[in-house]
């Protein structure tokens, strides 16, 4: 009896199986249906914001770019025109805080797409690595050419004090004394400086140079105070080469400075610019797909 | 065909759970690109099979269906929040790049909404490097240690960073040069002198030589550069006095041609202490340098003795001989080095001036070389910070043992007769002289090849 009283129990329970389980697949379609509505909504402003946060990056790193494609036009023009240029040092230190500037507003834009998802595998989120890839690669130009700008005008200051030696004067003491002076301030200088990783060699060098000079300049004030002739001609013999090889370091420094001018524009007319271009194609391209969705 | 993790039944094409035992099953790399590919065929819902019976215990596949159909209708987005895993589908069907499957005309799906497919050159790009080098022609080998480079190395690398290693060698003539560094977006520039090799080099004759110069990729072990270039190897004599800069702008150069420790300088040093016994009856039996031997009556005399005693034990203990030849500093020069002066027993007034120097610089004397036109010759510092010098003829072989013939071999001139005598404006003149101090090796860097 207790079968029967539990078995149509079952039995009532058995038979609406079916419908529990329709009913109990429609509650969950209609679940997934409402996640489905919301994901949607929540995965289309994503990518919506995705693409406007990334464009919004690029429209504000666009002036930057423009102008870092100028600066260094300009200087590789300049390096043409080296002897025919006057050394613009005011013009120098603008262009070094001008160079400072974009770095801090490009470091702004990159963090600015830091939340953004970059997964490889979606148009979108490949289109934020390429962004960053492309702010970062004008973030590292920016800090390249702020660096060597910076590296050029300390020297430009460091070496100003060897350009003080040509006194007006008879007197070889007086001359020697200046010579000595001048290098031996210059190389203090040059030695306290940090260049860039690349001319550390040769910066080494030109202080190694510099310090030939001061020590010639030593030998010379000696020569004078002893009035010793061959001492004196033998100096003035030995500045032959030490103009020479000052001159042979100073072109190896400007030669090398120069090629990381030559280096950022081939950077920035290359790779740089590839990028830029298929941003802005792709942008475009989504956007537009994204406004007919 | 697939079956049942769990239990062993046979799946349905599809089934995400086990219609016997409803245990999740993993879909293979088939059935996830399948999906990815039905999913992108016209967002076609999966077609669900016609429901004759609801066998009991298929509670798991009715909940399935709605979700393959919804999953078939939305895409992956939903597939792959529902079930928590991103990328699940993508991963397990080894799709990694969408152009595997997908041409670039198709789709590809973010969350639900249809995307264009977009590439970027740069993001698929591995790391590749740019090299050259510039290598010079030819090496003097007695200025090899005061060349600015004898290969320069460019190099930079796009798309990343590249760890290389820079080898470089002339066999024979240099220690191979090995550079490990790190190519990165900004030029590297080395300017490369390898060592040279230790022991004695046969650098008797002018040669040909090979260098050569590899680059290698440090983690694969790619060869990027390997080459190899002729170049003239002068014979150690040959020196070079300038460029078509200035034309004496390396005359200090020659200063590598000193050779105050070699044993044949040791040995004439001996031979000059054996000739200063004989001309001095024993008296002075050392080479003092800049010391009083006590004997004379003024302090200038130690040194003219000690160079009278070198020039004698020169002409008549080695028996060197003058080599009465052209001598110029207008052109590239043969000079002997002091051993080979000594040994060959004949020189140019430039090699007695270098055995000469080399000699008395060896003593701890101020040493100068003097080179008026077309000649040479050594001025050696009377005593030291005078700035009084004795000029030494050096070609004066044989040398007669008589007190003339020394003092005019060894000649005191005051500062006066000396600005004459270097200006060429002297009653006793050759013109114009250049002058080397050779003390100044040191200072401007510039070492014989052997020392």
């Amino acid at each position: 009896m207790k079968m029967k009283r539990i078995m149509p129990v079952f039995a009532a329970v058995k038979c609406k199986i079916p419908l529990m389980c329709l009913v109990l697949a429609l509650t969950l379609t209609f679940t997934v249906f409402l996640q489905l509505v919301s994901v949607t909504a929540s995965n289309r402003q994503s990518v919506q914001e995705s693409l406007d946060k990334t464009s919004g990056a690029l429209a504000a790193a666009e002036p930057i770019y423009q102008r870092l494609r100028e600066i260094i036009a300009e200087e590789i023009i300049a390096m043409d025109l080296e002897d025919e240029t006057d050394t613009d040092i005011a013009g120098s230190e603008a262009g070094y805080e001008e160079l400072n500037g974009y770095s801090k507003q490009l470091d702004g834009l990159i963090s600015g797409l830091n939340d953004l998802s970059d997964d490889p595998n979606t148009s979108d989120g490949k289109t934020v690595r390429a962004a960053r890839e492309y702010l970062s690669m004008l973030r590292n130009m920016t800090a390249d050419l702020s660096e060597l700008v910076r590296y050029a005008i300390d020297v430009y200051y460091a070496i100003e004090p060897m350009g003080m030696m040509d006194e007006d004067t008879d007197e070889f003491e007086v001359l020697a004394e200046a010579i000595w002076t001048g290098c031996e301030t210059t190389r203090i200088m040059m030695t306290e400086l940090k260049p860039p990783s690349y001319l550390t060699i040769t910066h080494n060098d030109m202080i190694a140079r510099i310090t030939e000079f001061r020590d010639f300049g030593e030998d010379f004030y000696i020569a004078c105070y002893m009035d010793d002739p061959l001492r004196m001609y033998s100096c003035v013999y030995r500045m032959n080469r030490i103009i020479r090889m000052f001159n042979i370091c100073d072109e190896n420094l400007t030669a090398d400075m120069e090629l990381q001018f030559i280096q950022a524009e081939r950077r920035i007319n290359g790779p740089i610019a590839q990028l830029h271009g298929e941003l802005t194609k792709n942008l475009e391209l989504l956007k537009n797909a994204q406004g007919r969705g | 065909m697939v079956f049942c993790e769990e239990c062993g039944a046979q799946l349905k094409e599809g089934a995400k759970f086990c219609a016997v035992c409803g245990a999740k099953t993993k879909p293979n790399e088939q059935q996830a690109q399948n999906s990815i590919m039905s999913a992108q065929q016209q967002y076609q819902p999966q077609p669900v099979k016609e429901k004759k019976k609801m066998p009991a215990g298929l509670l798991a596949l009715i909940i399935v269906i709605p979700i393959l159909i919804v999953l078939a209708a939305g895409g992956f987005g939903v597939y792959t929040l529902f079930f928590n895993k991103p990328n699940d589908i993508i991963s397990e069907g080894k799709i990694t790049d969408p152009l595997e499957s997908v041409s670039k005309n198709e789709l590809v799906l973010t969350g639900d909404i249809e995307l264009p497919y977009v590439s970027y050159t740069y993001l698929d790009k591995k790391p590749e490097a740019v090299i050259e080098f510039t290598a010079v022609d030819s090496i003097f080998p007695s200025n090899y240690r005061m060349m600015d480079s004898l290969i320069i190395f460019t190099g930079y690398s796009d798309y990343g960073e590249l760890d290389v290693m820079i080898e470089v060698e002339v066999p024979g003539f240099t220690q191979l040069y090995k550079q490990k560094i790190t190519l990165g977006r900004q030029v590297t520039k080395l300017r490369i002198i390898p060592p040279l090799v230790t022991g004695t080099i046969d650098l008797n004759m002018e040669k040909t030589a090979q260098l050569v110069y590899s680059v290698t990729e440090i983690d694969t072990g790619k060869i990027l550069v390997q080459e190899s270039k002729n170049l003239k190897l002068y014979s150690k004599f040959d020196m070079v006095w300038g460029d078509e800069y200035d034309w004496d702008a390396y005359t200090d150069n020659i200063l590598a041609w000193m050779t105050p420790d070699s044993p044949e300088i040791l040995q004439l040093k001996r031979d000059a202490i054996d000739y200063l016994e004989l001309i001095s009856d024993g008296a002075l039996n050392a080479l003092l340098g800049y010391q009083d031997y006590n004997f004379f009556d003024h302090d200038y005399y130690n040194t003219w003795v000690q160079a009278v005693a070198i020039q004698g034990a020169m002409s008549d203990i080695t028996k060197v001989r003058y080599n009465n030849s052209h001598f110029s500093m207008d052109a590239q020069q043969r000079v002997k080095l002091p051993a080979d002066t000594l040994n060959s027993k004949s020189g140019l007034c430039i090699e007695t001036s270098l055995v000469m120097a080399s000699a008395l610089q060896s003593t701890g004397m101020h040493v100068m070389l003097i080179f008026p036109p077309g000649h040479a010759q050594v001025a050696v510092e009377a005593w030291p910070g005078t700035g009084d010098y004795f000029l030494i003829e050096t070609t004066v072989l044989p040398m007669a043992q008589d007190m003339d013939t020394w003092n005019n071999t060894v000649i005191f001139l005051d500062s006066e007769d000396w600005l004459g005598y270097i200006t060429g404006e002297g009653y006793f003149t050759y013109g114009p002289c250049y002058i080397v101090d050779c003390d100044l090796g040191e200072k401007l860097g510039i070492r014989a090849m052997s020392n």
